[in-house]
Formats: structure tokens, C-alpha cells, sequence
């Protein structure tokens, strides 16, 4: 029994009832796994990016697969115990998981991504950011007594500074200075 | 209520229209190319510049990939699949009959009543000697199955690799182009021209 026989059955099946789902949920699988390959594989971007980024698409696709699988696959094997007819049953069933399809690419998986795809990896990513916090915080030396350093010239009682001869900011000498002082005879 | 749903659902003209799978990936990429876009610039958590940035590359992605998809994967792989099919199963008599995959697809679509019209006319073609084609033995099954099949590799490799790889050089020079860049490079050309 060759190869071509083998697949002959698998072939015939698709053929007899192809519904929408395999091609979306084939496109999911696909995306899940060469997306987040891509974006690791960029050399412009920074690592912590491309983990993010990464882990985003790579979740976005395993929201998806399951949502597709239910609207194009749970949902219609539901709406076609409503018809009676069984000849209408196939194109109620087939009609079904495309209008689902469609649906779920179009409203659900954005809405349930937003849901659940930031948060999570949000919540990854700034247990990150703590731990590295936590990490720096520990490699400084925080928790030995510090010595306070000895003012020689007090700071004087006002708080104005150019009272105290030696805090007083530097003021150069000019011809001016020497004018505008003393008294003034005309 | 129920009743509007059950004539959606039941539609005939949408179960036909529906069926290869060129058409639903097609369809599930042009809704994707608008509602995408549309629920980027509904939101009001980002600015304006972003929006716009943001809505303009996925409806140019949808369009990239829809492009690449209609134009170069589905012809190739339905293509190669259909000649690939005839040299996998010789004595099938529906590769015989039917050159290409249109053809066979042509005969697929046909509704069954009229399919004998189509063998007899076949058959009228065939040199003497040839052995004339039965209508039982044309396997629609099988032969649909390659044509879907190859339309369910050729979506794979068209959206999941292809269409990212050829969209990543482009989209950034059209929406230069365009006048569009990311708000970060705005504010920092703003900043350039302050200076």
C-alpha cells in the first residue's frame, strides 16, 4: 500500500465535507508557531520586546484555536437541531460554521484577547520588573548604618547664606563694585 | 425570531459561494481588513497619531495578504497539486477527463442532474479506441479533497509565513510615504527640527 493510497481516504473526507474550520484552525496552528519564530529571529529589536512580543502572538493563537473550533465546530453541530429538513441540515451546518468563523476572527478573538492575552502577559512581565527591582535593591548596600557627615561651619540661624562669610556665593571684584559703593560726592 | 435565522443558515446561495476554501479565507481576510482597523481607531485609551498608525498597518497587512494569497499562492498550489494528484492516481478517471484543476472544479460545482450532460459531451472528444468515461466512475470526492487540501497548505504558507516575511519591508515605506510614522519617531523629529 503506497503513500498516495494511504492519504487516498483522508483526501476523500476532506473532499466530501471541507467545512471552514480546518483552513482557520490550520492558519491558527501555523501562525502560532512561525510568528513568534519570526519575531524572535529580528536582530533590530531588544530582547525584552521580542519576549513580549513573542508571547503576545503566541498567545493570541491559543485563544484562537479553541474559539474557532467552538464556533465552527460546536456551535453548528447545535443550530442544526433546529431544521427538521436533512437535506437543509448539511447547509445549515456548513452556513453555520462560516458565519462562526467569521464572527469569531472578526469580534470574539480580538474581545477575548483583550481580555485575557494583556493581562496576562503583563502580569508576566511586571513579576519580571519586581523581581529585577527586588535583585538591584539586594546588591545595594542599603542596610548598613550610614555615618552622618560632620558640618564643620554651621549653617547660620536665618538660613541666609550670604550672612556667613565663608558660605557666601563668590562675587567677583569689579570697577563697578568699588563705584557703587561708599558715600558719594558729586 | 427563530425564523429569519433558519433562512440565513439555510441559505443556498451562501452554502454554494462558500465552498472552496479560497473563498472563506478570502472572505475572513477582507472582514479582518476592515474590522481590525475600525476597532483600533474605536478605542479611546490610545492618541490620535497612534490610531492612525496602528489602523493603517493591519488594514495594508490584511491587503498584503490577501494580495499575496489570491495572486500567488492559491494559482501555484492548486496548480501543482492538481498535476502532482494525476501522476499519484493515473488510472482515476476524473484527472484523465479534466485537464485542470478549473475544469474539475467546474464539474464539482455542477449539480448532479446535470453532470451526465457533461461526460457525454467528454466523450465525444475521446479517439477510437479510448475507453468512454462513466459518470460513477468520476471520484468528486477525491478530487475536490486535492484542490481543498492544496487551498488549505497554500492559506498556511501564504498567511503564516510568506505574507509576513514580504509585508515587513513594505508597510514601513508605504506609511512613510503616506506620511504616517510611529508617535515615538514624530515626537523625536519634532524635537530634531526644534533643535
Amino acid at each position: 500500500m503506497g503513500f498516495s493510497n494511504r492519504i487516498k481516504p483522508a483526501l476523500e473526507t476532506l473532499g466530501k465535507k471541507c467545512t471552514p474550520t480546518y483552513v482557520v484552525v490550520a492558519v491558527a496552528t501555523a501562525k502560532g508557531i512561525f510568528r513568534p519564530l519570526f519575531t524572535m529571529m529580528d536582530k533590530k529589536e531588544s530582547p525584552e520586546t521580542k519576549k513580549y512580543t513573542a508571547l503576545r502572538e503566541g498567545m493570541t493563537e491559543v485563544v484562537a484555536i479553541p474559539t474557532y473550533l467552538f464556533f465552527g465546530q460546536y456551535l453548528p453541530n447545535q443550530a442544526v437541531k433546529l431544521i427538521k429538513d436533512p437535506a437543509k441540515q448539511v447547509m445549515a451546518r456548513h452556513n453555520t460554521s462560516f458565519i462562526g468563523v467569521c464572527t469569531a476572527a472578526l469580534l470574539v478573538i480580538p474581545a477575548l484577547c483583550s481580555i485575557t492575552v494583556k493581562p496576562f502577559t503583563d502580569r508576566i512581565f511586571n513579576k519580571n520588573k519586581g523581581k529585577d527591582i527586588v535583585n538591584a535593591s539586594q546588591k545595594l548596600d542599603v542596610i548598613s548604618p550610614s555615618t552622618e557627615p560632620q558640618v564643620k561651619t554651621p549653617i547660620t540661624q536665618t538660613g541666609n547664606l550670604a550672612v556667613s562669610n565663608r558660605l557666601a556665593p563668590y562675587k567677583p571684584l569689579t570697577i563697578a563694585n568699588f563705584m557703587n559703593t561708599g558715600m558719594r560726592v558729586s | 425570531m427563530i425564523g429569519p435565522i433558519q433562512n440565513i443558515i439555510t441559505n443556498p446561495n451562501l452554502f454554494s459561494a462558500t465552498q472552496s476554501v479560497a473563498t472563506q479565507v478570502s472572505v475572513e481576510t477582507c472582514l479582518k481588513a476592515v474590522g481590525r482597523p475600525a476597532f483600533i481607531l474605536m478605542d479611546n485609551q490610545i492618541d490620535t497619531q497612534t490610531k492612525k498608525f496602528s489602523s493603517t498597518k493591519e488594514f495594508l497587512y490584511q491587503l498584503i495578504c490577501l494580495g499575496i494569497y489570491l495572486g500567488a499562492v492559491i494559482p501555484v498550489f492548486k496548480k501543482g497539486a492538481y498535476s502532482i494528484a494525476k501522476k499519484m492516481y493515473p488510472d482515476e478517471a476524473i484527472f484523465k477527463a479534466f485537464k485542470t484543476s478549473d475544469d474539475a472544479m467546474k464539474f464539482i460545482k455542477t449539480k448532479s442532474e446535470k453532470r451526465p450532460e457533461i461526460v457525454t459531451e467528454l466523450n465525444k472528444t475521446l479517439k477510437e479506441g479510448e475507453n468512454p468515461y462513466k459518470l460513477e466512475d468520476m471520484n468528486t470526492n477525491l478530487a475536490n479533497g486535492i484542490i481543498q487540501g492544496s487551498s488549505i497548505l497554500g492559506s498556511v504558507t501564504g498567511l503564516a509565513i510568506v505574507a509576513p516575511i514580504v509585508s515587513h519591508p513594505m508597510i514601513h515605506p508605504i506609511l512613510k510615504a503616506v506620511g504616517l510614522t510611529k508617535h515615538d519617531e514624530t515626537k523625536k523629529e519634532n524635537l530634531d527640527k526644534q533643535a
